[in-house]
């Protein structure tokens, strides 16, 4: 995290001006998993994240090239409930925001 | 050493994924209790059991989940210790079976560790419902490993599973001279003699470290290669129920109150079973003291003061403490259920917004919830936080959840105090009280802790629990209640005891006794809180265990029966006092072993006596404030 202590509020930016993630030609995603709408799907496209919690998005199914679906948002600006694969997750949406997406589908 | 075979016992480590059902299977591998819940993160360290295998004696040990061999939250980071510095004959891994597209990764970085591994798949009843088909012999070949279907929870497959065990300890063809099976991670990368010791952990976690950065490149590949050949996915997710629970239970308006409704009806539910039938076996206990002990007692001719020792000092306070041993295992049976259900995660989802916002997390919540029974492995909960303030501001507020201890105090004095339905409502109203203190010290402190902490939480499947599993769960706890309090509350309740008579010749409970003088010591300090010298002491002993204020009570007030205990002590204390003293007992330290467990996990003893001396603040001003407050409104 290059500045630990920014209020969860800036974090969408945060994300987006973050290098890309080693190990993958990441381009400036167009989409961030914190946008998607409840019933929609999407390809994860890109990680900004620091290498502790991109293992730990791995190892519950959260790579690239994995489809994504949101099931739906929690209240008061609350965490993300998501299905990738067979597992099922929440997500806070400060850390969707590091997430890039594309190929959103509405999939009911 | 004590098997018949020469070899000494074999080591073997269940490693996999939080929430795969480790301890399910070490407990019926074992025969142990080690805890279980439908819950990521419930094992926070080793446990150990022996294992008889055929002829072959073997210690098995139940480790934390681990996400990732590279892990570094606090319960990770035990794995990766005892991976380095223990001798591991075999690594038994768990992966669950309906999540299989995601959890091979960790046996494909297992197999980097290079020692005698068997697979094991969990939870076979979970991917036939839910349409997973696995090649097992594709699987096994691809891997080049034992792998096995089993469902531990039922009990499914583990026969086989015991013998592909037993097989891969042998020392086959495969393994090196000499050594036999037994390997260590140092061992199997280090050329060379092992030296006897046990190997330098951090050297062994680091090569561990670089070898898995190795093949991190393409394990990708390899795992969607493996996938692609040797499971099918369902096309549509198939968990019907858990997919219609959700839409109610995480309801963005219904789910939080539905929430505290449950839980609500859970405490009302153990409130209206257990509370009658703890005012019964007390009752049956005194009358068992009175009309068989006491006079055996007498006829035995002890002195008067050696009798009074033994039935109003002894038997009076444990049994007092006992009679609330039905209401425990009512307790624990619930907390079971709940546990096991899987929506302790789905509190994390709904109490997130709110946590974020008081420098905390979902986890923290739930941590809490877990607190209600016992503070102590809440605080070791702890562990699967990675950022240490977020941990030390959990930590914080755990000790103010209302234990299933203090509960008994305050089953005890709502009943003496109040009418039945006031009483529920008191015993409500201090879960509240212990929600928003834990809320109020969040907010105060949350800028001296702040913390950023990525959160990212599995929401499991809804699980039954089995019958046998709860009642274990409970039986279990009722018996580390009777024989770990009971230590306590011996040693509590004679101390308490000695001090209500001494000096001798002084009437008992008077001011001139140690007690008297103890309570008008501290009778300047409490005055305001509206507790009196003699409730001071039960608090004073408090400090120690809660069981003890209990226990202390009834011998202060020489009743061993809860109502005719409830009678005497009513009739001099009021109830703003009694409320006064309930609140201080709340919010105070809970106990020594909270205390320790809060050092040794923090690792520091500015905050640990920070902890103390916030949650003495906290009561006082809270007891104070109340008891002024009931004293101008004229409550008296
Ligand atoms: N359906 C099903 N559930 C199971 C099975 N085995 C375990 N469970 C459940 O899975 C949940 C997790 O079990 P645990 O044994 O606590 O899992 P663990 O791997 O020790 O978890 P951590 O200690 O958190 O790493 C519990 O709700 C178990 O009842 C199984 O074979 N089938
Ligand atoms: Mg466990």
């Amino acid at each position: 995290m290059a500045t630990p202590t920014a209020p969860s509020r800036q974090a969408r930016t945060l994300g987006q001006s973050q290098p890309p993630a080693p190990g993958g030609p990441d381009q400036t995603p167009d989409i961030l998993l914190s946008e998607l709408a409840a019933g929609q799907s999407a390809t994860i496209c890109s990680l900004a994240v620091e290498p502790g919690l991109r293992h730990r998005l791995q190892a519950l199914g959260l790579h690239r090239g994995q489809r994504v679906q949101l099931l739906r948002r929690g209240w008061w600006a609350g965490p993300l409930h998501l299905r990738v694969g067979m597992t099922e997750l929440m997500l806070r949406r400060v850390d969707a925001a590091r997430v890039g997406i594309d190929n959103v589908m509405v999939t009911a | 050493m004590s098997s018949s075979t020469a070899c000494r016992p074999a080591t073997i480590a269940v490693l996999g994924m939080p929430n795969t059902g480790k301890s399910t299977l070490f407990n019926k591998l074992t025969g142990s209790h080690a805890h279980i819940g439908n819950w990521p993160g419930l094992t926070v360290d080793l446990m150990q059991a022996s294992l008889e295998l055929a002829g072959r004696s073997a210690q098995l040990i139940d480790l934390p989940g681990i996400y990732d061999l590279r892990g570094h939250s606090d319960d990770e980071a035990v794995v990766r210790r005892f991976l380095a510095a223990t001798a591991i004959d075999l690594v038994v891994v768990i992966l669950n079976a309906s999540q299989l597209d995601r959890q091979l990764r960790l046996a494909l970085q297992v197999q980097e560790l290079g020692l005698p591994t068997v697979v094991l798949l969990n939870m076979a009843d979970e991917a036939k419902r839910f349409g997973v088909t696995i090649d097992l012999p594709a699987l096994s070949e691809q891997l080049g490993l034992p792998v096995l279907l089993v469902s531990a929870k039922y009990g499914r497959g583990l026969g086989e599973a015991r013998q592909a065990i037993r097989k891969a300890l042998d020392p086959g063809p495969l393994q090196p001279e000499g050594g036999g099976a037994q390997a260590s991670l140092a061992a199997t990368q280090a050329p060379g003699p092992v030296a006897s010791g046990a190997p330098s952990s951090t050297d062994a976690a680091q090569s561990l470290e670089q070898r898995l950065a190795l093949v991190d490149g393409d394990l990708p590949q390899r795992m969607a290669a493996i996938l692609a050949a040797t499971v099918q996915l369902p096309p549509q997710w198939r968990d019907r129920l858990t997919r219609r629970l959700d839409r109610v239970l995480l309801h963005p308006v219904l789910g939080l109150p539905l929430f505290f409704a449950t839980m609500l009806l859970m405490f009302q539910g153990i409130y209206a079973i257990g509370v009658p039938l703890q005012g019964l076996l007390s009752s049956w206990l005194s009358q068992f003291g009175q009309g068989v002990l006491a006079p055996l007692l007498a006829g035995w001719g002890l002195p008067a003061f050696v009798q009074g020792f033994l039935m109003e000092g002894l038997y009076q306070g444990i049994g007092t403490v006992s009679a609330f041993l039905p209401v425990i295992f009512l307790f624990f049976l619930a907390m079971g259920v709940v546990e096991d259900s899987g929506y302790l995660s789905r509190a994390a989802y709904l109490m997130d917004a709110l946590m974020e916002r008081l420098g905390l997390d979902g986890r923290s919540f739930v941590l809490c919830l877990m607190g209600f029974g016992c503070n102590v492995p809440a605080i070791l909960g702890t562990r699967v936080m990675r950022s240490t303030g977020l941990r030390l501001l959990t930590m914080l507020v755990i000790p103010f959840s209302l234990c299933s201890a203090r509960l008994n105090v305050f089953l005890f004095m709502a009943a003496a105090f109040f009418s039945p339905s006031q009483g529920a409502l008191v015993i409500f109203a201090l879960y509240l009280m212990s929600f928003a203190a834990a809320i109020f010290t969040a907010l105060l402190f949350q800028g001296r802790f702040a913390a950023q902490e990525a959160l990212v939480l599995e929401l499991p499947p809804y699980r039954l629990p089995t019958p046998t599993q709860i009642l274990t769960r409970a039986w279990a706890e009722v018996r580390h209640f009777w024989f770990w309090a009971r230590r306590f509350i011996i040693i509590g309740v004679v101390a308490v005891w000695l001090l209500n008579n001494l000096p001798l010749g002084v009437p008992p409970a008077s001011a001139q006794t140690l007690s008297g003088q103890l309570g008008h010591l501290l009778h300047p300090l409490l005055a305001p809180t509206g507790i009196d010298p003699t409730l001071t002491v039960a608090l004073v002993f408090g400090f120690i265990a809660k069981e003890i204020v209990l226990g202390g009570l009834a011998v202060i007030y020489g009743q061993a029966d809860t109502s005719l205990l409830g009678q005497a002590m009513a009739a001099q204390v009021s109830w703003p006092q009694a409320v006064s003293f309930m609140l201080f007992t709340l919010l105070y330290v809970p106990c020594l072993s909270t205390v320790a467990v809060i050092r040794s996990e923090s690792k520091r003893l500015d905050f640990t006596l920070f902890t103390i001396g916030w949650s003495l603040v906290l009561a006082w001003t809270v007891s104070t404030v109340f008891f002024q407050f009931s004293r101008l409104v004229g409550w008296h």
